[in-house]
């Protein structure tokens, strides 16, 4: 490289003039982030029919002031008998859109369940149960000619349905026009028949309650027992549901039958109420039922869609219909809705699904106002303790080019070092001079922290997997990989993702650092721009093997490091570019409070240093720049949104610099790589026995340096768990 | 207004070419080109401007200062005048004397000894702070002169973009008679010129839109200035004619997503001209520090060691070989992990194009015999 860095570094930022009132109300405005919250919303599988409920709710509570003595308890009742009937034929439908095909004859089994109920209890005068078996049982039949097509031949499910809508339609026309007089002329009664067609539970309708009662039971199956999920897999996509080794065939075949019983069942109760068989019964049922659930969320595409979206959308139609033919419009107007609504639903299907992901993912980052304040004077010759200066570009290199993304580095006690690597590895170099490299172990994960514990294990951060550990002979095990659920969090944050670095106590807890629960390790400086902290700091304990999160809302949780008196936990909030104290012990246990803040960079890992300092490694500096739009939230976002990430604002990475601490954390002194000529990205570094070795996030080498004035014997490992006699 | 446009065009015209920064690909595929011509001359500080003198030796501009350079690699160097502002712009006049910017300054002539002859500090009320560029009218005797700015001096351009000004000028003197006017006015950063035809028009580049001009003398209105080339891919400085026909185009510093978006957002960018020093804005450069607190975009992170020669430029070298059409058909680069950097002048001499780096502070010679240079 012959760039060279300037010399006379230019003059550092002025602090902010503006006036602090403005900066305030700034903060104000972009702390909450309504964005954000629909972005969480959304992603959520719930959310998706959360538009067509407003309508229906919209649609109630227009007619309640439009139509007199609309929201009355009578009306209610009423409404409710008849929308069940519909509801019934509506999750019917439902099914067969979800399995990828269509059932046009919904209604017609309708009619024809109809029929066969009113003959069984007023010709025949059967006994009511039997009705209602039969009924079903015969709800069954016709659905299985359906499903023996669609399901077994494979024909297409439209025209099939379609041909057994109208085929089952003349076999209707003709018996009705053959029983419906005798039917009319029965004087056949049963209060249990009476019951189910004009009685009810509590006021409730018998058939409301029997709506609610398939509806559960249906919901329980479709989306948890195996059958639901076959379903759902073959409507998704029925190539690879074969090959997932479903039976394709059988599937099809239960959901037409399930289709047909659906149906049937409606029509005991439309039977049970009006008792009669007229030549307009579950006419039009097939296009209003397909209207109600496309409207209801219910993909045409197949796959997708819930018992819960086929009833939203039948309320809706049904509200619609009943509410115009209420306010005195013939039922003319009332199907011309309804094809205006089925329009509207398929086109609403069509980009609603094609964009839901596009639209969730534009509006994921949220940047935030953050004022970093006075950027530190860091100048070469300054007094500062954070001066520039070259003490890092001597360092011998260690493994140059043989690893790639030494985020961590570790010593044992036998002064082998040991660094986790981009390919998931923990590579270990030993030999006088670390020539010797050895494939350690493979996490899978990449490991970001790496801690010793008290019986030489060594335990591990892999991110997006979580805490592991690795035995003296390279085994791997698990120690956790979820911690407890946040409350007030509409995402799911359980489960551990960008576990960055860790430290153990003396008692055995083990205090891990995640990074952001938000973003990945491709993604993460997309945490800094947006400024909010997701990051948190959490505790695994071995002797319960519980996990819970000790500190929340964290600006990049990084590095962690066990006090020497073993009574806090110091961590890193990498982007509030400040040193935390977590004390777990004393008076303040449970208690964080800042130690040092205003650091000129983004600090990384901290680490004990022999004298009772600590070191602490800052990953990227602050640019003057960056801090300009870190307090501009609306340049960030249009960023963010215009530019490819590559083009994005990133703080200063390609430098490296170590500052030390004193035992009360105040800054001392700094090592630098001014431009990162040798170790840009410094996220890492541990002293041992008189050296300082380096550890690099995006670097190809370790590098180490010797260090003057230091306890030459001192090593990390004696200094947590006591000298032990190495085995010889 | 102008950003509800902006929003609607795309809209409203889908198929309408953008103004997006053009891939460098055909003629501008990248190389390493100038990082391996040959050094010539001596060590120069910022050297920026270059003429053939009348007796095949060079004249530089570095600084404050003029010099001579001869000698088989320009090595041997005397000094032709040394003024108390930076020279901004340069030409060799027919008669062995000289035509000189000084920043903040106006435009002089200077006799063959090198003292002045006749000077020029304002036009029609407007200062002639950063005279970019002067060319010889080989018609009338007079000079062309483009002026950058009249509301910021040459040294300060950045300014000048970061504040979007069109404050330039295409300017006439011809000192003998006392004759001085303005051609053309309100330009975006005019930054380079050639006179065409003998003297009938005038080809000259626009810095802030990226783009090369030709101005017919005499011409108004609309068509005033015809766009030659509209959307470069980075910003223009002076131009040259070049043998067989076209011209040597040189390239100061590259465009990149984020300084248009920059250049976009008024809020962002007058903060950061209130409060960052200028060196470290996101602004085009003539030469990259590497300081670390130079912003830094994502695509110009080191890994594994090794800063991608494909990453975003802040500084770039980049001559570009228009030919008689105006069409690229070869270009010189050094990219981001280069040494040639911030090119502000190319011209000819002899059988060697003479490269001005001024970002580096050096001269390369590219010879024309050998290569595609006249392709």
């Amino acid at each position: 490289m012959s760039t060279t860095f300037s010399t006379s570094t230019p003059s550092i930022s002025k602090p902010s003039t503006s006036k602090p009132l403005a900066a305030r109300l700034k903060q104000a405005r972009y702390y909450w982030s309504p964005r954000q919250t629909f972005a969480d919303l959304f992603a959520k599988t719930w959310m998706e029919p959360a538009i067509p409920f407003t309508v229906l709710v919209a649609l109630l509570l227009i007619f309640s002031t439009v139509v007199p003595n609309y929201a009355s308890a009578y009306n209610a009742s009423t409404m409710g008998r008849e929308f069940a009937e519909f509801g019934f034929v509506a999750i019917a439908m439902g099914l067969s859109l979800i399995s990828g095909g269509i059932d046009l004859s919904v209604g017609s089994i309708f009619a024809l369940a109809d029929f066969i109920a009113l003959m069984g209890f007023s010709i025949w005068n059967l006994p009511v149960p039997v009705v209602i078996v039969m009924t079903v049982l015969a709800g069954a039949l016709l659905g299985a000619v359906n499903g023996f097509f669609v399901g077994i031949l494979r024909t297409r499910a439209f025209l099939s349905t379609l041909v057994t809508l109208i085929v089952y339609r003349g076999v209707f026309d003709l018996l009705t026009l053959r029983w419906s007089q005798d039917m009319a002329m029965s004087s056949a009664s049963s209060p249990l028949w009476d019951a189910i067609g004009n009685g009810g539970i509590l006021g409730i309708p018998s058939d409301v309650c029997g709506l609610v009662v398939v509806a559960i039971v249906g919901h329980i199956l479709l989306s948890r027992s195996r059958l639901g999920w076959h379903l759902t897999a073959v409507g998704a996509s029925p190539r690879s549901a074969r090959h997932a080794g479903i039976s394709i065939r059988w599937v099809l075949f239960s959901i037409y039958v399930i289709s047909g019983m659906l149906s049937a069942l409606g029509a005991v109760f439309f039977a049970a109420r009006l008792a009669s068989a007229g030549s307009q019964t579950g006419d039009g049922f097939a296009f209003e039922s397909l209207a109600a659930v496309m409207i209801g969320g219910v993909s045409l595409a197949g796959g997708k869609g819930t018992i819960g979206r086929c009833l939203i959308g039948a309320g809706i139609i049904f509200v619609l219909g009943n509410g115009l033919i209420q306010m005195g419009y013939p039922g003319q107007v009332t199907t011309a809705v309804n094809g205006a609504i089925l329009l509207l639903a398929v086109s609403i299907d069509v980009k609603w699904s094609k964009n839901r992901g596009k639209a969730i993912q534009k509006s994921y980052v949220n940047p935030t106002y953050l004022d970093y304040g006075v950027l530190p004077d860091a100048s070469e010759g300054s007094s500062s303790p954070y001066a520039m200066n070259a003490r890092l570009r001597g360092a011998e290199a260690i493994g140059l080019d043989q690893v790639e993304g030494p985020e961590d580095i570790i010593l044992d006690r036998e002064g082998r070092l040991y660094t986790g690597t981009r390919q998931g590895w923990i590579l270990r170099f030993s030999g006088p001079n670390f020539e010797t490299r050895e494939l350690f172990a493979r996490i899978g994960g990449r490991p970001l922290g790496l801690a010793f514990d008290k019986d030489d294990n060594l335990i591990v951060c892999a991110a997006l997997m979580g805490l592991y550990g690795v035995k003296p002979d390279g085994t791997v095990f698990k120690l956790t990989d979820q911690t407890n659920r946040s409350w007030f969090k509409l995402i799911d944050d359980s489960r551990l993702k960008l576990t960055d670095d860790l430290d153990i106590a003396p008692d055995g807890k083990i205090y891990f650092s995640e990074g952001t629960t938000r973003f990945d390790m491709h993604t993460w400086p997309v945490d800094g721009l947006e400024g909010r902290g997701s990051g948190r700091l959490v505790c695994y304990d071995p002797a319960t093997a519980k996990t819970r999160t000790v500190v929340h809302n964290v600006r990049f949780c990084n590095g962690v490091c066990l006090a020497h008196d073993a009574r806090s936990i110091l961590f890193c909030e990498t982007f509030g570019l400040r040193l935390m104290r977590y004390w777990i012990e004393g008076p303040k246990k449970g208690k964080t409070e800042i130690v040092l803040d205003h650091l000129p960079g983004c600090p990384d890992n901290i680490n004990r240093a022999s004298d009772g300092g600590y070191w602490l490694a800052l990953v990227a500096m602050r640019t003057p720049v960056y801090d300009v739009a870190m307090r501009m939230p609306g340049f960030r976002m249009r960023m963010i949104k215009q530019l490819p990430i590559d083009e994005w604002l990133f703080p200063g990475i390609n430098n490296g610099c170590i500052v030390k601490l004193d035992a009360d954390c105040r800054p001392v002194e700094s090592y630098w790589d001014p431009g990162g000529e040798s170790h840009p990205s410094l996220t890492s570094m541990r002293e041992d026995r008189g050296y300082l070795y380096l550890g690099g996030l995006e670097n190809n080498r370790i590098g180490r340096i010797k260090l003057t004035g230091v306890d030459p014997t001192w090593t990390g490992c004696d200094s947590y768990w006591g000298k032990r006699p190495t085995a010889q | 207004m102008a950003g509800a446009l902006d929003i609607l065009k795309p809209l409203l015209f889908a198929s309408r070419p953008r103004r997006a920064i053009p891939t460098l690909d055909g003629a501008y595929l990248p190389n390493d080109r100038l990082d391996a011509l040959p050094v010539v001359g001596p060590d120069l500080v910022r050297p920026d401007d270059i003429a053939v003198g009348s007796d095949g030796t060079l004249v530089v501009s570095t600084q404050n200062r003029l010099l001579r350079l001869s000698g088989p690699d320009l090595r041997d160097q005397a000094v032709v005048a040394a003024f108390d502002a930076p020279i901004t712009a340069l030409a060799q006049l027919g008669d062995g004397r000289l035509a000189v910017g000084l920043n903040g300054r106006g435009l002089c002539i200077l006799r063959p000894d090198g003292t002045v002859e006749a000077a020029l500090a304002d036009l029609a009320g407007a200062p002639l702070r950063s005279v970019t560029a002067i060319a010889e009218d080989p018609a009338r005797g007079g000079v062309f002169f483009t002026v950058g700015s009249v509301r910021r001096d040459a040294e300060d351009w950045v300014w000048d973009l970061m504040e979007r000004n069109s404050a330039g000028l295409l300017g006439y003197w011809r000192p003998d008679a006392g004759r001085a006017e303005v051609l053309l006015e309100g330009l975006p950063y005019p930054n380079g010129l050639h006179v065409e035809d003998g003297g009938g028009s005038l080809l000259f580049t626009q810095s802030w839109t990226h783009s090369l001009a030709r101005h017919r003398i005499g011409a108004k209105g609309p068509r005033a200035v015809e766009t030659v080339i509209d959307n470069l891919p980075g910003y223009p400085a002076r131009i040259a004619p070049a043998r067989g026909g076209g011209h040597w185009l040189a390239i100061f510093a590259m465009r990149t997503q984020l300084i248009e978006l920059v250049l976009r957002e008024t809020p962002f960018r007058q903060e950061m001209m209130r409060t960052v020093d200028p060196e470290l804005w996101v602004r085009p450069s003539l030469r990259a520090t590497g300081s670390y607190l130079e912003p830094l975009q994502g695509g110009g992170i080191k890994k594994l060691g090794i800063r991608k020669p494909w990453a975003l430029p802040r500084s770039y070298g980049l001559v570009v070989r228009l030919d008689a059409d105006a069409e690229p058909v070869f270009s010189m680069h050094s990219r981001v992990d280069g040494h040639c950097h911030g090119i502000t002048a190319a011209r000819e001499l002899g059988e060697r194009l003479i490269v001005v780096s001024k970002g580096d502070g050096r001269l390369l010679a590219y010879n024309l015999e050998s290569a595609g240079g006249s392709a």
